[in-house]
């Protein structure tokens, strides 16, 4: 008898266990619903984050995708600030104040492991931005490209607010605009496929 | 001994019917529906162009075997670019091909004056300025391309080759946007890739 209750004590337990895990999984699965992850560091560890003004700790947050204001700071350090557009991919905002009071300064001193890591975290993520960009632009380890007659370049395409679109660039004479769209297509990609811009020309059929 | 006998058969006779069964499931019925004055169609397995399945002279239904199937239209005046459908997955496919290029070829000499004089017209003060060479139809006839090649003495600014692209809209033609060097996919959003793709590859010659 006596076991019997325990046994369904202990079922009891298991299933309430079970249940709250599912009820908060499932909370947290509705609250990140169509929410981007945004993650934030400082150094210093106590510095104050504010994402559109509001104070939130380090780490992982969740929030709609879209343009924020960040501002980190901690007196006798500079303010940082940084409009960041959060994607559904996610955003890492990884923040190391410079010191702007003899204070600051002896304390970054004293803390110059935390900056050496910081720098090495920045370099890392710089390359991994840049072997992304490049497997998203293929066309860019062509680029510049340069003879007698043309020039191919690339720019940040400045209407796409997350930063990742290309701008192709041509500065050709008068007559060889076309010899540079050719080269485009001759290493192999389509180039209607691209936001092509001639520089220094105005289409005589647009005005 | 006899009784092991029948119940042999009948084993065999119950295996038999399953298997028919399963073989008539694989197939599957396409309908195919076309305008059998202008064209008939042939039937292949895809990869295997040379074993022709079937030819239909008129719109009608075949029977199918799971698989990825071509068809290609044949008439005097279509295309018979191959046309890709996979079974099951196409209940009913609705043949309607492109003109074939000799057609194209053929609408092009009574369109010309008319395709010519339109963009003349949008651009009265340019037109001095280049050769708008023959160009091509494409699809029905109803889109059209062209380069637009610039004159020995044209002008500075003015001395590149552009491509133009114009639809038929309710019998007349119009320009689909200003004549540009290279024509891009995100500017040219309503006109079909294939088209775009082959007025962007037209040559001077």
């Amino acid at each position: 008898m006596y076991s019997s209750r325990r046994n369904i004590f202990i079922i009891g337990i298991i299933a309430l266990v079970i249940v709250g895990i599912a009820g908060y999984g499932a909370y947290i699965g509705f609250s990140q619903r169509n929410k981007a992850p945004l993650t934030l560091s400082a150094i210093p560890a106590d510095a104050t984050i504010l994402v559109e003004g509001d104070i939130v700790k380090s780490g992982k947050h969740f929030f709609q995708p879209g343009d924020y204001r960040i501002e980190v700071q901690r007196e006798g350090f500079k303010t940082y600030k940084e409009r960041v557009q959060l994607t559904q991919a996610g955003e890492t905002v990884d923040v190391a104040l410079l010191p702007a009071s003899v204070g600051a300064e002896a304390w970054a001193r004293e803390h110059s492991k935390e900056y050496a890591a910081f720098e090495a975290r920045s370099a890392q993520r710089a390359q991994a931005e840049g072997e992304a960009f490049a497997d998203e632009h293929p066309i860019t380890s062509k680029l510049p490209y340069e003879n007698f007659l043309y020039n191919i370049g690339y720019q940040r395409d400045p209407a796409d607010p997350a930063g990742k679109a290309i701008i192709i660039t041509i500065d050709a004479e008068d007559g060889y605009r076309q010899l540079a769209v050719n080269q485009i297509a001759f290493w192999g990609y389509d180039p209607s496929t691209f936001n092509i811009v001639f520089r220094g020309y105005t289409n005589p059929f647009a005005l | 001994m006899k009784k092991s006998i029948i119940i042999s058969i009948v084993g065999l006779v119950v295996v038999g019917g399953i298997l028919l069964l399963v073989y008539s499931f694989s197939f599957h019925k396409v309908s195919f529906s076309f305008d059998a004055s202008s064209m008939s169609i042939d039937v292949y397995r895809r990869g295997d162009d040379t074993q022709k399945i079937t030819t239909l002279s008129q719109p009608g239904e075949l029977s199918l075997r799971s698989g990825t199937y071509v068809y290609r239209a044949q008439g005097e005046r279509v295309s018979d670019a191959e046309q890709v459908f996979t079974v099951p997955g196409e209940e009913s496919i609705a043949v309607n091909p492109d003109y074939s290029n000799e057609h194209l070829r053929s609408l092009l000499v009574g369109e010309l004056a008319a395709l010519h004089n339109t963009i003349k017209q949008s651009y009265p003060a340019l037109s001095a300025n280049y050769t708008i060479l023959e160009g091509e139809l494409y699809k029905k006839g109803d889109w059209y391309g062209t380069l637009l090649v610039p004159n020995a003495n044209a002008p500075a600014g003015t001395q590149d080759t552009y491509r133009a692209v114009l639809h038929k809209e309710s019998g007349a033609w119009k320009i689909v946007r200003y004549p540009e060097i290279i024509l891009l996919k995100k500017n040219y959003a309503p006109v079909p890739e294939d088209v775009l793709h082959s007025v962007n590859n037209l040559i001077e010659n």
